[in-house]
């Protein structure tokens, strides 16, 4: 098997004719004079580009080129190098992909099996100056520059409701900030702080739903579901950082908490709050009159939406609480009992904004 | 030698020559995306070293190839070495800001605490990024050969990253109006240390030659950004009193729903006086180039350089980027049209360059940076 072709000596750019033959298990270069220029064992050699005509040749880790030109002596030596040439190409390849895909798929693994349980180890160890401080910076997050509501007279019904739920409980009294924010929702945050948006009181039918979330709220404090989860989110983001290179620490408390919980979370926080309202004689079943209302509206926005995924950037009780009309059944079955607050008390509460 | 070959070799107006097929490389890149979805990212590396493989690999001159001998795991070595030095290097601005917010005495102090470790992270991204893009120039060009010759870049990625950082914060200062300065004199570092093989590149331009179209491109474009900060800055505040809860839908402002057609103007009001210039300076720094007794042209203009980024900004963005290959096909065909090289250059005075970095584009990897244009 012999043809003609262009031999590159790697040293100069400098083209040279050059005859090229198949001997036994190597292919040598010869000049036209018929001096050998160079030898090189097919197991030797990598290949360059592959094109119909023309086939270019390197010694493996060396400089010099053979452009093989005659299109039958390419066709020749593609069939007996191929073997060679794809372990090679593929080879090191699927060593390194795997190693890297293997450790990738490690990591995955260790985040969603063993992290949740280690960082809510981990979040046990933090020292209550520092819940403290991120619960003040998750809260300036989450009320941004809204004014706060604080009527007097309608804050103390509501502080003193959520001293009784949390009497009732046997937990300190949660500190309370209502913010002027016409979406209805609460957020509990580390070091015991609850931050409800004033939408959620102006939508309120009954004080037992206002008892409700502020027992529901209560119930992810008493789970330290908040430091629980600013640390696996912590963690996430750090890694996320590390791995992408970004450096975006502002945005991370709010998106803690604003992603919401958990299924189990939100389970856990729910049969708490049903307990306890029982155990402080208020009345659980209106609370799924709440609920009611949310998963109509649920349904309302999932008929209107033209994102997929529900991704309509709100902030409402939905967004962060999915599954309304199935947490509304089992309220509805909860035992008889006594309205949190009076009539006019509760119209009271409604003014907790001042003159809206 | 050859009597045919020895000599030198003289050119006049000599093309480029670039022959990717749009089918054949999208086969490559919808192969590369499957892998690299199957592998968690990882295949990535060897995704790059094939496309580049092909790009190189149909760029010609004088009937030879050119051939990018890189590899996938060379790439993948370099991104780990990134990644200890740099994620731990995060790291610590991560968790020092966060340190700062749990130890500060209040929230206030916590508030001035915490840009104390954000903003030198920030700057050091700003600076990285170019220190990144000049090691991978200097990999990619140790990978690069033609008729067996490998190109070299020669110079300090921190020197480079220096002169960047410092063009940048003279670019902020002057509102824009250093940047024709701070661009060639990125340009004359990366030419002026270019090799092929023994023989340097050389670049001598001259930036007052690119004012005139510069202050058009900064003029159309400032008055842009002005125009839309008057209609729009109301809107901005009214979001910004709520920031970061949503307007609520009696407070929202109507203006917003201009919105989608400022967007869409600015899509063609910036980019084009940005192409006036960007084809400028193109032309310009082709001319201030030479290597050995070779002199380079380019003839792109503007309204050809928009055209070339409105067709690749819609089919990377009308594919999800399914068809990325015939955004690069079309900018290394519009490449290979403009430049032409004349001049005459004797080839056996030409010898090899040193072999270049292991290992490749630690940095720029990372931060995801690529070669390829499209």
């Amino acid at each position: 098997m012999q043809g003609n072709g262009i031999y590159f000596d790697g040293a100069a750019p400098v083209p040279r004719q050059a005859n090229l033959a198949v001997d036994g298990a190597a292919l040598s270069i010869t000049d036209a004079a018929g001096a050998i220029i160079a030898r090189w064992d097919l197991g030797d050699i990598d290949l360059v580009d592959h094109r119909p005509a023309t086939l270019t040749l390197a010694r493996r880790g060396g400089e010099a080129r053979v452009k093989v030109t005659d299109p039958e002596l390419a066709a020749g030596l593609i069939v007996a190098l191929r073997a060679g040439l794809r372990r090679r190409a593929w080879g090191g390849a699927i060593r390194w992909v795997g190693a890297g895909a293997s450790l990738v798929a490690a990591l995955g693994l260790f985040l969603v099996f063993a992290w949740p349980s280690a960082a809510d180890l981990l979040a046990q160890f933090l020292p209550e100056s520092w819940l403290d401080r991120l619960g003040q910076v998750t809260a300036s997050a989450v009320a941004g520059q809204r004014p706060h509501c604080t009527d007097p007279r309608a804050f103390a019904l509501l502080d003193g409701l959520a001293g009784r739920i949390a009497e009732a409980s046997g937990r300190p009294k949660p500190e309370i900030t209502v913010v002027r924010q016409p979406v209805a929702n609460a957020f509990a945050m580390p070091a015991n702080r609850i931050v409800f948006f004033s939408g959620l009181i102006a939508e309120a039918q009954h004080p037992n739903e206002i008892a409700g979330v502020l027992a529901h709220e209560i119930g992810h404090l008493e789970r330290r579901h908040p430091s629980r989860q600013l640390v696996r989110q912590g963690g996430l983001f750090l890694l996320v950082e590390m791995f992408t290179g970004g450096s975006s620490l502002g945005a991370f408390g709010a998106s803690a908490v604003s992603t919401g919980y958990s299924r189990a979370f939100e389970r856990e926080a729910d049969d708490f709050a049903r307990a306890t309202l029982a155990q402080a004689g208020l009345d659980a079943r209106p609370v799924a009159g709440f609920f009611g209302r949310m998963a109509a509206k649920e349904k309302a926005r999932e008929k209107d939406s033209i994102l997929p995924f529900g991704l309509g950037g709100s902030l409402d009780y939905l967004s962060t609480h999915p599954n309304s009309a199935q947490r509304a059944a089992a309220f509805a079955e909860a035992p008889p009992g006594r309205a949190a607050l009076t009539a006019a008390e509760f119209a009271a509460l409604k003014g907790i904004c001042g003159t809206q | 030698m050859d009597a045919a070959s020895a000599g030198p070799v003289k050119l006049t107006g000599e093309k480029i020559v670039y022959g990717g097929l749009n089918g054949e490389f999208t086969g490559i890149h919808i192969v590369n995306l499957l892998l690299t979805l199957v592998t968690a990212g990882i295949f990535r590396f060897w995704a790059r070293t094939r496309e580049r493989r092909y790009v190189w690999g149909h760029t010609a001159l004088l009937g030879d190839w050119f051939e990018y001998s890189g590899t996938g795991k060379e790439l993948f070595i370099g991104f780990l070495k990134a990644l200890v030095v740099f994620g731990a290097l995060f790291g610590v601005f991560y968790l020092g800001g966060w340190l700062a917010v749990l130890f500060a005495a209040d929230l206030a102090q916590a508030q001035i605490l915490t840009p104390l470790f954000s903003l030198p992270g920030y700057a050091l991204v700003l600076y990285l990024t170019h220190f990144g893009a000049f090691s991978a120039r200097r990999y990619r060009m140790s990978r690069t050969f033609w008729r067996g010759i490998r190109f070299e870049q020669r110079g300090s990625p921190v020197t480079y990253a220096n002169r960047a950082f410092v063009g940048f914060l003279a670019c902020v200062l002057t509102l824009g109006l250093y940047f024709p300065y701070y661009a060639l004199r990125l340009r004359a570092y990366e030419l002026d240390n270019l090799h092929f093989g023994t023989l340097s590149f050389h670049f001598e331009a001259n930036p007052r030659a690119l004012w005139r179209p510069f202050l058009l491109a900064w003029v159309i474009g400032a008055a842009f950004v002005l125009g839309i900060a008057a209609l729009f800055g109301p809107a901005y505040w009214t979001i910004l009193q709520y920031a970061p809860n949503p307007v609520p839908p009696e407070e929202f402002p109507r203006v917003l729903a201009l919105l989608p057609l400022a967007v869409l103007a600015g899509y063609i009001v910036l980019p084009l006086a940005w192409a006036g210039f960007s084809a400028a300076m193109m032309r310009h720094i082709a001319a201030s180039t030479s290597l050995g007794g070779l002199r380079f042209a380019c003839a792109a203009t503007g309204w050809r350089l928009f055209r070339l980024w409105l067709g690749n900004t819609l089919i990377v963005m009308f594919t999800l980027s399914l068809l990325r290959p015939v955004a690069i096909n079309r900018s290394m065909r519009f490449f290979a049209r403009h430049y032409a090289i004349d001049g005459e250059v004797d080839l056996v005075t030409i010898g090899a360059a040193a072999a270049g970095p292991r290992s490749g584009e630690g940095l720029a990897g990372y931060f995801d940076l690529d070669a390829l244009p499209g």
